[in-house]
């Protein structure tokens, strides 16, 4: 093996990272290599100088800012968002009043029913005798009460005739 | 954190936010420090993760653990957040880091080392960056970041290793050319 490898091992050994398996073979080539003993060495006083940085000193007001501004962008954002939704409020509740103007109509008002009118057909007088036709079921035409009268007019325009049925049909 | 917090937080109690973002904005922003390397990108990060934090609390599954999801929202701001800047901008060492060096009062001289390796941290890929951070930094264990991260076990361990040989390299580069 060459000492590339032992280098990355050492830089895990530095800190403890080394799995035993491989401490152990790291060990004894420490003991035959000069160079990567001065490696090590020299990895413990970078780690050292790294480690330094976890003493950096933050002041409270450095934090007390970041928490001010933080605090400030969370109220400005909940402020805004409770502006929208009382306009989307507001929206809905005047998309809901068009909406139900726009689907009312007004009801019509009844026209009373037309007054009944009886309606007979004259029956036209056959010129040429046929054979008749089947019976055929026919409703029966609704007689307003009375006197009914029925005016048969005939190819010659100076004949009229006249039929007077009372109630009974006689 | 308390269950109540979080539930009365998430009806919507503004008071129970608070709460949460007292307690975690430290971590928060010391998290988003590391990983951005300037304070003004921490802040900027910090309140989008806040943000962003309230915005989805609601979906938060109670049964899950909050913290790495808490850390999970962190890396993507942080990741959004830098990969902006980048493309904005490439900041060199700051000139007071050349300075500091001949300073002989000893606690310049470590404030000089922190100073390159937050430079050195700047350099690494972004995954990397992110997984050393959390690992190292922030002290989670390997299968935490892990999950955090959606990754595998032996991804953040080959990542961590590969970043702490660059950082040590850019470190030594560093003060062996100053010496």
């Amino acid at each position: 093996m060459t000492c590339g490898r032992f280098e990355r091992w050492i830089a895990l050994e530095v800190e403890g990272d080394l799995p035993a398996r491989k401490a152990g073979r790291l060990a004894r080539h420490l003991e035959a290599c000069d160079g990567c003993r001065e490696l090590a060495a020299s990895l413990r006083a970078s780690q050292a100088a790294l480690r330094a940085l976890r003493e950096e000193p933050v002041s409270e007001a450095e934090l007390r800012l970041v928490r001010q501004r933080v605090l400030a962008c969370v109220r400005a954002g909940e402020a805004v968002r409770a502006g929208w939704l009382r306009w989307a409020w507001v929206g809905a509740a005047a998309l809901v009043l068009v909406a139900g103007l726009s689907l009312w109509r007004p009801r019509p008002v009844e026209a009373p029913p037309p007054p009944a009118v009886a309606r007979v057909e004259a029956p036209i007088p056959a010129v040429v005798p046929s054979e008749p036709a089947p019976a055929r079921p026919r409703p029966k035409p609704e007689r307003p009460a009375g006197p009914l009268l029925v005016r048969l007019e005939t190819a010659d325009p100076q004949v009229v005739i006249y039929w007077i049925f009372d109630e009974n049909g006689g | 954190m308390e269950d109540l917090t979080l539930r009365r937080a998430k009806a919507g109690d503004l008071a129970a936010f608070e709460e949460i973002v007292v307690q975690h904005e430290r971590q928060v922003f010391l998290t988003a420090l590391r990983l951005l390397g300037r304070r003004e990108d921490a802040q900027d990060a910090a309140q989008e993760v806040f943000i962003r934090l309230h915005r989805h609390l609601g979906r938060f599954d109670e049964d899950r653990e909050f913290a790495p999801w808490l850390y999970r929202m962190t890396v993507n701001v942080c990741r959004d957040i830098g990969r902006k800047r980048r493309r904005e901008e490439t900041a060199p060492l700051e000139e007071g880091t050349a300075r500091a060096v001949e300073d002989p009062h000893v606690e310049a001289v470590a404030a000089e080392r922190r100073r390159i390796v937050k430079e050195g941290l700047r350099r690494l890929p972004e995954k990397e960056r992110a997984a050393l951070v959390l690992r190292d930094l922030e002290g989670l264990t390997t299968r935490e970041v892990a999950r955090v991260l959606g990754s595998t076990e032996t991804t953040v361990r080959s990542q961590i290793s590969s970043a702490r040989l660059k950082l040590r390299k850019f470190a030594e580069r560093y003060f062996r050319g100053r010496s």
